[in-house]
């Protein structure tokens, strides 16, 4: 076994921080040193071992088991390797996270991928509001890295979002790119309401849509090539970007026009 | 060494190390991608006035290209970073940014950088955007066509300039048969470019000159009107010499792009041909020596 397997004990009553739990984290530490790490279970401390099994090796990466949707903050500052999680998470997955790569199998809470700067997460249905977003009181929030969410997304995608990619398979809910500085942000399905709000730079890619929002301006349409580009590159990482822009030549909106913002809103049809 | 009756003679093309950008440039259509190519590539012969030696390397497969559209990669030489970087940018802002539907990419990675949308993307006058995935970062520059799309830096790499041969021989229009078919043999090594007119020179060079200001002149010994009172390299018959000058990034392909072209004068166009020699200035000017029997073998 290549993994180091974490599976879930019991169902919790309280929430976990799981933070300690990386893999540059725990690199190189013996089996019975990892059970003993102290982890926040509600207002206590306690040992790795009263909630989570544990065996294998790191080798490939960590792999959490059961449901741990009141687990948050997995992959905290995470600097390289993998982790993967056969459930649902809590808030804060890959939280700061500066590399390597979070999958998801199941559904993830509120922030996301928040102020995450490189590496990659995957949530392979549903997530909460505030993905990509900055953390609470911080003026940044995503700075680089990928997240793809092949479910739907709540309220506040990429708020003060400043670099990076978001791709959502499904729909978003409201203030999508809120106040968000620069990025990307790719949503496949439908959207809700006030797009783009304070939104200074950046870009917001949708499939279908009609736009009426007195802060977006619309631009005409025209060819934007780069989007080939993206493409190209996006398709080196994951093979959910095939041919995700398989027309160029598209309408753009501008916004938002109330604070002179440069953001761009292009719609793929 | 005699080859189907041509000479190779004991001698060797002496090369020089120089620095090398590698662009990829592409567009809409193969019209337009020929156009900006030539011109990036145009008055860029030799760096004894042009700043800079240059060429078309090979069309490339828009499936291979970072933006799914037909491509050609050009090779661009200086004698060192700074200046191939200073005519990288000049040629870039005036040869392809002007040039409609096109876009421009790194075409080599390296560690060593030189900005490129980095710097044209100042056109822009704050409206430019960039784009960043992972470690690559592209710049969108408006104008009035639509976007110029641009990568942010360049790689450089080493490379070398000066690779050549002297196709030698009794007529006029033979050795510019012969010469011309030695350049299309030569195109298709990868990693080469012929940076002079139709990849060939007629007026090869020596070092120096009687007149002061001048750092090059004419190779008396290969002309052959002034047989009679130079220190002569031909014989009686010898009606003319062309050169063809090989720049690469590396050795190995320029060996093989002047084994090609010998290879096809030697079996098919080697009519009127006497000789094939090289030019060298006696092992001072570089340490690439590229011996034409040692080639031929």
């Amino acid at each position: 076994m290549s993994y180091l397997v974490l599976k879930l004990k019991k169902k919790l009553k309280y929430r976990i921080n799981l933070g300690v739990l990386t893999p540059n984290n725990i690199a190189n530490k013996k089996i019975s040193i990892i059970k003993s790490l102290k982890i926040l279970y509600g207002k206590e401390k306690k040992e790795i071992s009263n909630f989570f099994s544990i065996s294998g090796n790191l080798k490939k990466g960590i792999l959490f088991k059961g449901n741990l949707n009141k687990c948050d903050f997995i992959g905290h500052q995470m600097i390289d390797g993998k982790i993967i999680v056969k459930g649902d998470v809590g808030d804060y997955l890959g939280n700061k996270m500066k590399g390597g790569k979070i999958i998801i199998y199941g559904s993830s809470s509120n922030y996301t991928g928040a102020s995450l700067s490189n590496g990659e997460i995957l949530v392979t249905k549903n997530t909460g509001d505030f993905l990509g977003s900055s953390i609470q009181g911080e003026k940044l929030g995503m700075s680089g890295g990928t997240i793809i969410v092949k479910g739907n997304a709540g309220n506040r995608v990429g708020y003060k979002m400043r670099s990076g990619i978001i791709f959502i398979k499904k729909n978003a809910k409201d203030f999508i790119g809120c106040q968000m500085i620069a990025g990307t942000i790719i949503i496949k399905g439908k959207i809700g309401s006030n797009l783009g709000l304070l939104m200074k730079r950046g870009t917001i890619i949708l499939e279908k849509q009609k736009l009426s929002a007195s802060h977006l301006s619309y631009n005409g349409k025209n060819n934007y090539i780069f989007l080939k580009v993206i493409q190209s590159y996006l398709e080196k990482l994951n093979d959910e970007f095939k041919d995700i822009f398989p027309n160029t030549y598209i309408k753009k909106y501008l916004g938002d026009i109330n604070c002179k913002g440069m953001g761009e809103i292009l719609i793929l049809k | 060494m005699i080859i189907n009756g041509i000479k190779i003679e004991n001698t060797f093309a002496e090369a020089f190390p120089m620095k090398v950008a590698r662009l990829i440039i592409t567009a809409d259509s193969k019209y337009w991608l020929k156009q900006a190519a030539n011109s990036i590539t145009g008055f860029a012969t030799s760096v004894i006035a042009c700043g800079c030696e240059a060429g078309i390397e090979k069309e490339i497969k828009s499936s291979k290209t970072p933006d799914g559209r037909s491509g050609i990669a050009v090779l661009l030489f200086a004698m060192n970073s700074e200046g191939l970087a200073k005519q990288v940018l000049r040629r870039v802002g005036q040869c392809i940014l002007t040039a409609p539907t096109t876009a421009c990419f790194s075409g080599i990675e390296t560690n060593e950088k030189i900005n490129l949308g980095d710097a044209i993307r100042y056109f822009g006058d704050g409206f430019q955007i960039s784009k960043k995935i992972n470690d690559k970062k592209i710049w969108r520059i408006p104008v009035m066509e639509g976007e110029f799309v641009i990568e942010d830096k360049t790689s450089i790499a080493s490379g070398i300039g000066g690779g050549n041969i002297l196709i030698i021989g009794d007529s006029n229009q033979q050795v510019l048969k012969s010469a011309e078919a030695a350049v299309k043999e030569m195109r298709k090594v990868d990693n080469i470019v012929l940076p002079f007119p139709g990849g060939i020179v007629r007026s090869g060079s020596k070092v120096g000159s009687k007149y002061k200001n001048l750092i090059a002149s004419t190779n008396d010994a290969y002309c052959p009107t002034l047989r009679g009172i130079t220190k002569t390299k031909l014989s009686k018959s010898n009606e003319s010499v062309l050169e063809i000058v090989i720049d690469g990034t590396n050795e190995k392909d320029i060996e093989k792009a002047m084994k090609q072209g010998i290879n096809i004068i030697c079996k098919k166009y080697n009519k009127g041909i006497k000789t094939i020699s090289a030019g060298n200035y006696g092992g001072k000017l570089g340490p690439y020596h590229f011996h034409l029997r040692k080639i031929m073998k």
